[in-house]
């Protein structure tokens, strides 16, 4: 993409915002796996917060299932998706 | 009527375990950030939030803002609300401690600008914006107008607005119209500005606006336009309040959402020319405005955090307690429809989404802490640029998640959730301006891409995938 920016400037603006809802995709599983991370540990000293933890490994676990396979999706439309964006003539929208 | 109850759990374990407060309550200035400091501040917004602004969300949708003669009239129980948040003290958390701010971390802060968002979106616009307004006389303006202004507005005595939209200059700010001319020393502001959020109103006896407007010579674009402090009623030398100023609120805009936050129609000058004071340098208005949009936009990043979080909640309480169907694979009796799959479903992605942004919106609050307070200059850098960085993210992927999440919780209410009694509907309309103020999402993705990622040829991207990796590691 910075390659491209110059470049193409008109095919990265087009996929501009599928890049940002990847980058947010992504950056959010990665807290949700860093919040696992810390549950995990906290679990195996569980002191009475145990179902706390373990809801946030759950919640972890939906988000990783569900929320961040969109990343790939959002990645193919970065790559791919400019040019059908751009490829009609504005009269014929 | 919805209630709401603040997660104060859920908030600190983002804040202490992800976002790092122990490191944030570290550095200098903020050593009274102890962890039973913030839990004490946690469960008082909390109970502030809950008891006083969520039960007027709707009454204030219903009721809205009204204006009469350039009279701004805030929905029934607005002003004895913010009586009471002024009295609590809760506009000076994040304040220098010198204008009588309590000077607590931006990471503090943005858990309360959620508890005020989640109960009352429309209300918290108000302080959002007088918060911005602090920041930006703190930061630019000259030592006598921090000794007019900063004080009362620290207080939240008087509350400040941002005057950027003109009909014609809406994202494209290059095309802004209005006009100072020098008179003394001051300036007479003449022009229309629109979209003014709470640009009017009765909670306090005076308004501060700031305003961009061009000077007689200045260029033509963004090069060329001033920042100008522009109050309601003049100052007196003794701090009291003086003349009304040349300003007026000539109408306010029917919304899709936030009915209780007026969004004005401001005229300056119509008898000759608002008094106003030049903020900083002439022509650097929009760099100081960009400035202060980082955390404003953090600020309404948060905003589909917070209504995510109430509409979770809501949606959660409705499932529990409407019975319909007999979910599969259970039992054959009737049930409430939290034991529907597809209605899991959709409570799960409600929670795992807003858990998500939560933590990265903290997150990134925490590194706008450490840019600001580091002692180390490079760690300062780091933060700034990880901000920097994730900043367009949490405004534009935030906003966006939280229309969806305020969808689906309109979506498990069923047809109840078409209906405004319920309302389901009030967080899904009042959220869908979130991800267009303060920079649509088209204009963060371009910020991202541009700004954040080309311009140092993705040197700060790289480092937070980096960062990322490291996570990955410890996991294996």
């Amino acid at each position: 993409m910075c390659d491209n920016f110059s470049a193409d400037s008109r095919a990265v603006a087009a996929g501009s915002v599928p890049y940002l809802m990847l980058f947010g995709t992504v950056a959010g599983g990665w807290q949700m796996a860093r919040a696992a991370a810390v549950a995990q540990e906290k679990l195996v000293g569980a002191n009475g917060d145990k179902a706390f933890y373990e809801t946030k490994l759950a919640t972890a676990r939906y988000y990783a299932d569900h929320i961040l396979p969109r990343a790939h999706a959002y990645g193919r439309e970065v790559l791919h998706g400019a040019a059908s964006t751009l490829r009609l003539d504005e009269a014929l929208l | 009527m919805t209630t709401y109850k603040a997660p104060v759990k859920d908030m600190l374990f983002a804040m202490r375990e992800l976002a790092g407060l122990d490191e944030i309550a570290k550095l200098p200035g903020l050593e009274e950030t102890t962890p039973d400091v913030v839990q004490t501040i946690l469960d008082e917004a909390g109970r502030f939030a809950a008891e006083v602004l969520a039960p007027l969300n709707q009454p204030g949708d219903r009721a809205g803002a009204r204006v009469a003669d350039g009279v701004v009239t805030t929905a029934p129980g607005f002003k004895e609300a913010y009586r009471q948040f002024v009295d609590g003290g809760w506009p000076t958390v994040p304040c220098p401690p010198q204008f009588g701010g309590q000077g607590m971390p931006q990471l503090l802060s943005i858990a309360l600008q959620e508890m005020w968002c989640a109960s009352n979106m429309a209300f918290s616009l108000c302080p959002m914006l007088s918060q911005a307004a602090v920041e930006a006389i703190e930061h630019y303006g000259t030592a006598a107008q921090k000794a007019m202004f900063m004080v009362p507005m620290v207080s939240g005595e008087w509350t400040g607005t941002m005057n950027l939209t003109e009909p014609q200059a809406g994202s494209d700010l290059a095309a802004t119209r209005a006009r100072a001319v020098p008179e003394g020393d001051h300036y007479r502001i003449s022009g229309t500005k629109i979209f003014i959020t709470f640009g009017e109103h009765d909670l306090t006896e005076n308004i501060i606006h700031l305003v961009l407007a061009r000077l007689p010579d200045a260029p033509e674009g963004t090069k060329g336009i001033s920042l100008f402090i522009v109050p309601k009623f003049l100052v007196n030398a003794d701090g009291t309040i003086g003349a009304r100023n040349d300003l007026q609120c000539v109408s306010l805009e029917h919304k899709l959402g936030i009915h209780a936050s007026p969004t004005a129609v401001m005229s300056y000058g119509d008898k000759g020319g608002a008094v106003g004071y030049l903020i900083g340098q002439p022509n650097r208005g929009l760099e100081y405005m960009f400035l202060m949009m980082n955390r404003a936009r953090l600020s309404v990043g948060l905003q589909g955090v917070a209504v995510s979080e109430r509409a979770y909640q809501q949606a959660l309480g409705f499932a529990r307690e409407r019975v319909q169907g007999r979910p599969l694979g259970v039992s054959n009796a009737r049930a409430a429809i939290v034991h529907h799959p597809d209605v899991r479903r959709m409570l799960m992605s409600m929670k795992a989404q807003t858990e998500a942004m939560r933590a990265l919106a903290y997150c990134t609050a925490a590194s706008l802490d450490k840019s600001i307070r580091h002692p180390d200059s490079k760690e300062r850098a780091r933060a700034q640029a990880y901000a920097d960085l994730l900043i367009p993210v949490v405004k534009g992927w935030l906003t966006e998640q939280g229309n969806e999440v305020a969808s689906t919780g309109v979506q498990i209410h069923g047809g109840m959730g078409f209906i405004e009694e319920t309302g389901a509907a009030q967080h899904f309309r009042d959220m869908r301006i979130a991800a267009i103020y303060e920079g649509t999402t088209g204009i963060q993705a371009m910020d991202l891409v541009g700004r954040k990622i080309a311009r140092d040829a993705g040197a700060a991207a790289h480092a937070l995938i980096a960062d990322m990796r490291a996570s990955c590691d410890q996991l294996k």
